[in-house]
């Protein structure tokens, strides 16, 4: 009986001796579920793949349509005390979605000094396979990083990403804005001139087909990409440095072969699809920007782009654009609106919400339902507004031919996008397109609307009218730039009965507290850390 | 196998030096066990009467004394009744000792359930009886322990039994992750809250998570519970290493007991609960802003907005978060729904939210003591409805608990405990819903119109105006505000959210007397749990308005937690000299943690309405599985040393590993030293001194990364593109460490017990000091140095604290009564911080204007703010608008959110078959956030907020000219005075006093509006209160009574807790409305639940 229980005590001891090694302790300190290997290639995927490219409600909704495109006005702006105050909350989740990965948004910056740290280890030869993915990451990279410059100036970028680079918490310095875009603009040169010679090994080529979720691993379209942003930034810095701007775009675009453009090939009718940089949704994602619209009705017409720039003109996007809407004034007998119409921006914000159906909306098909919605990237009648008012400012080309072409553009491509979508689909007239190059009513600040005549100021006045409402609010950010630089289109924005100290709108975004909070550095530009500071390109 | 043997070379080499040095015992002895109904005894004095030869019996109860044929025995110990037993031809005398009258304290189990006299101990414990936890009907045992051990706060999330307690040992150990303190419930390491992971339950706000959830010690049925130990320093909790360094609970359950033998007990109580302690609102305002706002918005000066729909020919704005509208006066108004209503106050809408709970709980116990078998097995349900509308929880308890002697030599303990709890729709935080700008309940809303409205008559949710054209009938005829409410109602009323969780813990124990001297018991225990949760959430509109996708979802989640323990210790204690014996003990103790979770559900709606299934998903359905594994193991050994018994010194050594750590720092050691010295018997002493005792301790704990946050690594996962399955590669937000070393706490800990007068006076004191160095935590870095945070040992902390308590007895006789008072004082600071950071911030409120932070060689909590701005004089800065300016260049401290004293007083009165228990706790000192309380007040809400509003209130008359400008006094000719003035002490910017008025309205939603440019010390608020938290008067039936209805006892009492506040400093909420496990949530108010009061009666017989 004694032996027996003295067995129970030894099978006791057995069982907890099995599994008591150190080894087994060790074994169970790394998270199963995740890897510990950084392959480059699923990275750069990762960067690809940003929420804040796409068309998301987060993006658009925290953002887009209640920041940026609000000051721009290329979105409704409702008549309420706050519509000029952007949430600190949700400025911060934008910033902090482009330096490291929080949630479904990748953190470009994060990513790309995790690859750059992986790809200097490597050897010779494994660099060369990677050696497309990273220009392709860097040209990434710089286009979000120009972005972020647009809204707030100064940003940490070069000291930016220790915890990737050193695994320990250095503050990065906030590098000088000028800098930032001189090195965004060398930056990409050195890219293109990569691509220009680029010759792909089977395994680099098969790894950038696979992973470029942006454009396929075709490195003529990254080359176009590459310059086409380039072209951008030159442009957007062209006040501040008109010299500087205007020798490197000339030689841009007297080159089309060493400097190929995203331009659609110049033809009017051009393919969106085959040409622009569009981010496609994911075939499993079932959003739309439904709520992001309707939620704080931002799906109202913006009332100077439909009432003062579109309609007088009979815009051919206006069926694609925008919807005439339903009036529910009586829920019990809908009547839909008989014509195109946005409301006021002065009107008063509770007439305003009582009356918000009389007006029109943004056309359900092309944005509000569209599962397919792209994010757009870079677009052929962006560059060709670009050529457009480099040719008319300096010479070197058609400027009239440029603007032409991009209006054109414009209008195929709201037509593509219309198209992507589910529902009333209006077919596209050229006759229609051509009718509206021409047309020549006189309403915006005194000259005729689109067809390109008049002084070298009203021309310019044109292209960047019509560029902003290419832009419109998908991209809403870029439209608020362009608006800041060149001061068009002459918007009015309601400043009564708004909270002191937000009467106007901003023209940068301040820093948000999670960024000035914790790093030590925000004292150097805590001066210029105001909503009224100008960005640098913001001169006239 | 090889690993085996290894091991078991291991434990030789371990094990070989206590046997080496084994004596040889050749003498005939007497030896014995001494035990009580709980197990064997430590420390009783075995003594030879009419001699002075005596021995004590080791921390296994067994004794060995040299004695002839014929002697007596005396066995006694505090607490205990004496017993002599006479010497005959047995070698062996085993004794049960008997409970001596109403003192059970005197034996403590201390770690690994070692059980020792108390009078041994060289530091602090708490012992609390089943009575005190069962007495008030609490629904688990850690809310019974308010007020009750000094040193030990309480925190109960509101909601109810579904709702977590919190325990707070000794103030703060740890900034981060684990803070709460280690469960050990018949010697098995518990389940608490582990399955949560890193973040634990509601730490992170209400967009983490909207539910209030509970933790694992709520499964502990308080019926069952004998006694419980709380350990606190780390001394006392040394043995247990890395889990126990913000201390431990240390619970033994009931056992069969002989004195009694076959028994029933049987236990209910019913209590019913209300809403209580609701803000002052104000009744007298409706909706609306200040005057330039209503004006802006179409609405005149008071508010008003004509509509020829309304019998009075106009009606308020129903989309207003503030409530400085027009008047509530009665008038016919029609409503956002078209119906007409009376414009009235409702002051009691808030409550008329929520119901009344109830909550049952009926136990039922047979045990039974007999030679070889002690057993008892116990049966509760327990069946609650909350105060949340829609929430329901129901538990079944059964707990099996039987020792099996098997040999004289050799017993075993089978404990068994299963727990069945199935929660429907567990609370929800209010803060998003209630006490925010889309949810201020207006003043003139009746909770019957929201509870009306919040589903259409199909079933569908409400259909506001901007969606009219969902339902143009129903929907509503305005722009409201309420919304937020009318979701809630959705979510509670309509969606389900029902949880069923299984959880059973076991655990078997040999004791073995090996040889004379040497004991060894070897434990096995688990602790499983296995949870199903499955929501339902209805279609919000008919699938005709999709956008393309639709609305309800379907999702199932399941959970495995799975805590396998098991510890050896082996036991030598020789008897050193006639006056000096001692104890050497070696153990090894190891556990595995098992996490695995589940979780599918629709995505993008449900295709067809209202049917619930995975496949009825619009998109391809989500699904995500996830593992954790933790190991930890570690040697320990245990010296006791005791002289003359009164003199007792103890060491104690504990190796340990962890899998949690990086591997260059998974070993730790740490090493503790107590010792206990009963002044009272070693010298002569004055009669009126009854006992004292001195106590000394030093010792060392550490605290390990909660399972794989130190991790350096990459998410991998497939992005559906047009070109097929793509890999993607990120990481998270907060970066690992893979330098991270042990968080370690150096403690010393000074004490004095002494009691008087026949112990009718007593008191307890105990000072401590501790330093925890290389704090783990998740700094909060700037998001462009590539994180959001980045784990670290971040800090040094030091703490020191007093604990005191007084017991005594006033009254003795016929009447009775008994007061127990207890107060701590903690003071918990931060030497150092880790290089690069002048502060670490755990709340940020505000747009960073109010911060909750540690700073070096400052309280932890310290509230920064931006403060007013003021000129060089002093003088507060009023702008051109008549507003405070903010000076945002820097912070101000305006308070620490740690109380200063927590305590309790505990009196019980008896007379005859009557008692009445009454406790009172208490916290003195420190502050709390709430935003929440500050939008209130911005939106007008509370009745504080009438102040200025007209000349009743200390408004300022004054009119306004035809330029716009404002002037005190009475408008000259009959024109319009108003009399809501208010000018801001204070000097304008160019140092001149301030003159400019503001509209009391404009001045509330200014001056306490969200974010930095409004006054955010109006978030702060100070945080005393005492509180009457029990109340009991029970009757117990006559002996006589009792005989003829053939019980033993039976017992009646009315029981009510939470009554009210004796006092308290926080007016519109709650002091105790935090939710969340970690320190500082305990000081921020983001909204929670209404906090109860609740009634009820209890029956206690037994048979």
């Amino acid at each position: 009986m004694k032996k027996n229980f003295k067995y129970i005590g030894y099978a006791f001891l057995l069982a907890l001796s099995l599994g008591s090694c150190k080894k087994s302790i060790d074994e169970k300190f790394n998270n199963p579920e995740k890897t510990a290997t950084v392959t480059i290639p699923y990275m750069f995927t990762g960067m690809l793949n940003n929420t804040r490219v796409r068309a998301e409600y987060w993006q658009y909704r925290t953002f887009v349509l209640t920041a940026t495109s609000y000051f721009g006005q290329t979105s409704y702006l409702p008549n309420t005390n706050t519509v000029y105050q952007p949430n600190d909350g949700y400025m911060g989740n934008r910033w902090e979605d482009f330096y490291h990965p929080n949630g479904s948004a990748n953190g470009v910056m994060a990513l790309y000094r995790t690859m750059e740290v992986t790809y200097n280890q490597m050897s010779a030869t494994d660099k060369a396979t990677n050696d497309v993915i990273m220009n392709a990451a860097r040209v990434t990279l710089y286009d979000q990083a120009s972005q972020m410059v647009d809204c707030w100036g100064d940003i940490p970028f070069s000291e930016a990403g220790s915890l990737e680079t050193s695994a320990t918490v250095k503050n990065p310095k906030f590098d000088d804005q000028i800098a930032l875009y001189k090195s965004f603009i060398a930056g990409l040169d050195a890219a293109s001139t990569y691509f220009k010679t680029a010759t792909l090994s089977g395994q680099s080529s098969k790894a950038f087909t696979n992973q470029d979720i942006l454009l396929g691993g075709s490195v003529d379209k990254w080359r176009r990409y590459t310059n086409s942003i380039r072209l951008r930034l030159l442009m957007r810095m062209s006040f501040y440095d008109e010299a500087g701007s205007k020798a490197e775009v000339a030689k841009m675009l007297a080159d089309p072969t060493s400097y190929p453009l995203i331009d659609g090939g110049n033809a009017a009718n051009y393919n969106p699809a085959s040409t622009d940089v569009l981010l496609t949704p994911l075939t499993n994602y079932t959003g739309s920007l439904q709520d992001a619209l309707t939620e704080g009705n931002s799906n109202g017409a913006p009332d100077y782009m439909l009432n003062t720039v579109m309609l007088p003109a009979n815009d051919p996007r206006i069926p694609v654009i925008f919807d005439k809407g339903v009036d529910l004034t009586d829920p019990n007998n809908p009547k839909p609106n008989a014509e195109y119409k946005a409301q006021v921006v002065t009107m008063p914000s509770e007439e305003g919400s009582r009356t918000f159906t009389q007006y029109s909306v943004v056309n359900p098909t092309t944005f509000l339902t569209n599962n397919k919605l792209p994010g757009i990237v870079m677009t052929a009648p962006e560059v060709n507004f670009l050529k457009a008012e480099a040719f008319e400012r300096w010479g070197g080309g058609d400027a009239k031919k440029a603007y032409e072409t991009a209006v054109s553009q414009s209008v195929y491509f709201y037509f593509y996008l219309n198209s992507l979508g589910t529902g009333v689909k209006p077919t596209l007239n050229a006759a229609d397109v051509q009718a509206f190059l021409l047309n020549n009513t006189t309403t915006v600040a005194g000259g005729p609307t689109v067809l390109y005549t008049g002084s070298q100021t009203e021309k310019l006045a044109k292209i960047w009218i019509q560029k902003w409402v290419h832009f419109g609010f998908m991209q809403g950010t870029q439209a608020w730039s362009e608006y800041r630089r060149t001061k068009y289109p002459k918007l009015t924005f309601p400043s009564t009965g708004k909270l002191a100290n937000y009467t106007t709108p901003p023209t940068r975004l301040v820093y948000p507290s999670v960024e000035t909070g914790f790093n030590s550095h925000y004292n150097d530009v805590k001066a210029k850390d105001t909503r009224t500071t100008k960005i640098f390109w913001d001169v006239k | 196998m090889q690993q085996f043997y290894l091991n078991l070379k291991r434990w030789v080499v371990l094990l070989l030096p206590l046997f080496i040095s084994a004596n040889l015992f050749a003498q005939t002895n007497v030896t014995g066990v001494v035990r009580d109904d709980a197990g064997p005894l430590p420390g009783v004095t075995v003594l030879v009467v009419g001699t002075t030869t005596g021995v004590q019996t080791n921390i296994n109860g067994a004794y060995s004394i040299k004695v002839a044929k014929g002697a007596v025995l005396k066995f006694s110990s505090v607490g205990y009744t004496p017993k002599e037993v006479t010497v005959g031809d047995d070698a062996v005398i085993n004794v049960t000792l008997v409970a001596g009258k109403g003192e059970l304290n005197e034996v403590v189990v201390t770690s690994f359930g070692i059980k020792r006299q108390e009078k041994a101990l060289g530091y602090a414990t708490t012992t609390i009886t089943a009575k005190q936890l069962t007495e008030a009907g609490n629904t688990n045992f850690a809310s019974a322990l308010y007020g009750k051990a000094p040193g030990v706060k309480i925190t109960t999330a509101p909601g109810g039994s579904s709702s977590a307690v919190n325990v707070q040992i000794r103030g703060i150990n740890s900034l981060n992750y684990n803070t709460q303190p280690l469960y050990v419930v018949d010697g098995v390491i518990i389940r608490n809250n582990s399955e949560a992971g890193a973040g634990g339950s509601n730490n992170d706000g209400y967009w983490s998570d909207q539910r209030i959830r509970g933790n694992g010690i709520l499964d502990i049925n308080p019926q069952d519970i004998e006694t419980l130990t709380v350990l606190k320093g780390a001394s006392a909790t040394a043995l247990y290493g890395s889990d126990a360094m913000s201390g431990a609970i240390v619970i033994t359950t009931k056992k069969g007991s002989k004195s009694r033998g076959l028994g029933v007990d049987f236990n209910y109580v019913g209590t019913a609960e209300q809403v209580a302690f609701t803000p002052n609102f104000q009744n007298v305002y409706g909706p609306g802003y200040d005057r330039a706002t209503n004006l802006a918005g179409g609405f005149t000066e008071d508010g008003w907005l004509a509509d020829p729909n309304s019998p009075s020919g106009y009606r308020p704005r129903f989309s207003s978060y503030a409530q400085f509208g027009p008047k509530m006066e009665g008038q016919k108004i029609r409503w956002w729904d078209g119906e007409i209503r009376d414009y009235t106050p409702q002051p009691n809408n808030y409550k008329d939210l929520f119901q009344t709970g109830y909550s049952s709980n009926a136990n039922i116990a047979i045990s039974n003591q007999t030679d070889n078998v002690n057993y008892r097995l116990s049966a509760t349900r327990l069946d609650y409805t909350g105060i949340q509308r829609g929430q329901k929880q129901q538990k079944n308890s059964f707990n099996l608990n039987t020792t099996v002697k098997l040999s004289n030599k050799i017993s075993a303990d089978i404990v068994a405990s299963y727990v069945n709890t199935l929660t429907h729709n567990r609370p929800y935080q209010l803060g998003r819903v209630l006490a925010n700008f889309g949810g201020f309940l207006n003043r003139s809303e009746k909770a019957d119109v929201l509870l009306d409205n919040y589903q259409t008559s199909a079933g569908y949710k409400y259909v506001t105006l901007a969606n009219a054209v969902r339902n143009p009938a129903e929907a509503f005829k305005y722009n409201m505000s309420g919304a937020d409410i009318m979701d809630f109602f959705w979510t509670q009323l309509k969606n389900s959210e029902d949880e069923n969780e299984n959880r059973l813990i076991t655990s078997a124990t040999l004791n073995w007397d090996v040889l004379k001297n040497v004991k060894f018991r070897g434990r096995i225990g688990s602790d499983y749990t296995g949870r199903n949760t499955e929501s339902q959430q209805y279609n919000e509109y008919p699938i005709a308005f999709n956008s393309p996708s639709s609305t309800g979802y379907y999702g199932v989640t399941k959970g495995q937690y799975s805590v396998t323990y098991g510890d050896l210790l082996l036991t030598y204690s020789p008897k050193l000299t006639k006056d000096l014996s001692m104890s050497v003990s070696g153990g090894y103790t190891s556990r595995s943690e098992t996490y695995r979770d589940q979780s599918s559900g629709t995505n993008g709606g449900l295709v067809t309405e209202n049917f619930f299934s995975i496949s009825n998903s619009y998109g391809v359905a989500n699904t995500s599985a996830t593992r954790g594994f933790l190991k930890s193991q570690a040697v320990f050994g245990i010296l006791n040393f005791n002289y003359k018994n009164y003199l007792f010194l103890e060491g104690t050594a504990r190796n340990e590993s962890a899998s949690t750590l990086p591997t260059q720092n998974n070993t730790y050691f740490y090493p503790s030293v107590n010792s206990g010295f009963v002044f009272t018997d070693a010298f002569q002493m004055p009669e009126f001194i009854s006992y004292g005792k001195l106590r000394a301790s030093y010792g060392v704990v550490g605290n390990k990364a909660p399972r794989y946050v130190p991790n350096v690594l990459y998410n991998q996962s497939s992005l559906q593109t047009q070109n097929g399955s793509v890999t993607q590669l990120t990481f998270d937000a907060t970066y690992g460490n893979l330098q991270l070393k042990p968080e370690m706490k150096y403690e010393q800990e000074y004490g004095l017990e002494a009691r008087f007068l026949k112990d009718r006076i007593g008191f307890d004191f105990t000072y401590y000091s501790n330093q925890v160095k290389n704090v783990i935590m998740a700094l909060n870095v700037a998001p462009s140095t590539g994180g959001g945070s980045l784990l670290a040992n971040a800090a040094t902390l030091h703490s020191n604290g007093l604990e005191v308590g007084f017991n005594g007895k006033p009254i003795v006789g016929k009447f009775n009564w008994d007061v127990r008072l207890n107060f701590a004082i903690n003071h918990s600071k931060v030497n150092n911080l880790a290089p690069g950071f002048d502060r670490l911030t755990f709340y940020t409120g505000d747009q960073s204007a109010l911060l909750v932070v540690a700073q070096p060689n400052q309280p932890i909590g310290n509230i920064l703010v931006y403060p007013i701005a003021k000129d060089a004089n002093g003088n507060k800065i009023v702008n051109s608008d008549g507003l405070y300016t903010i000076d945002k260049s820097k912070y101000v401290n305006v308070g620490n959110i740690q109380p200063k004293i927590v305590g309790g007083i505990a009196n019980t009165f008896n007379y005859k078959g009557f008692s009445l228990d009454v406790l009172v706790d208490y916290r003195w000192g420190g502050k709390m956030v709430s935003n929440p309380l500050k939008y209130g007040t911005a939106a007008g809400m509370y009745e504080s907020t009438l102040q200025y509003r007209d000349a009743a209130h200390g408004g300022l008359a004054y009119y306004i000219d035809g330029s716009g400008d404002k002037h005190l006094g009475t408008a000259p000719n009959g024109g319009k005075t108003y009399n809501d003035g208010v000018v801001l002490p204070g000097v304008n910017e160019n140092g001149q006093k301030n003159t400019t008025i503001v509209d009391a309205a404009s001045y509330y939603l200014n001056t306490y509006d969200w974010g930095e440019n409004s006054v955010n010390e109006n978030a702060v608020f100070k945080n005393n209160y005492v509180k009457l938290r029990e109340v009991v008067l029970g009757y117990r039936l006559p002996a006589s009574v009792n005989k003829a209805l053939h019980l033993n006892n039976l017992r009646f009492s009315l029981v009510g807790r939470n009554l009210l506040y004796v006092y308290r400093t926080l007016k519109n909420l709650d002091p105790e409305a935090p939710i969340g496990d970690k320190w500082y949530r305990q000081g921020v108010d983001e909204g929670s639940s209404p906090a109860t009061r609740s009634f009820g009666f209890s029956l206690n017989a037994n048979f």
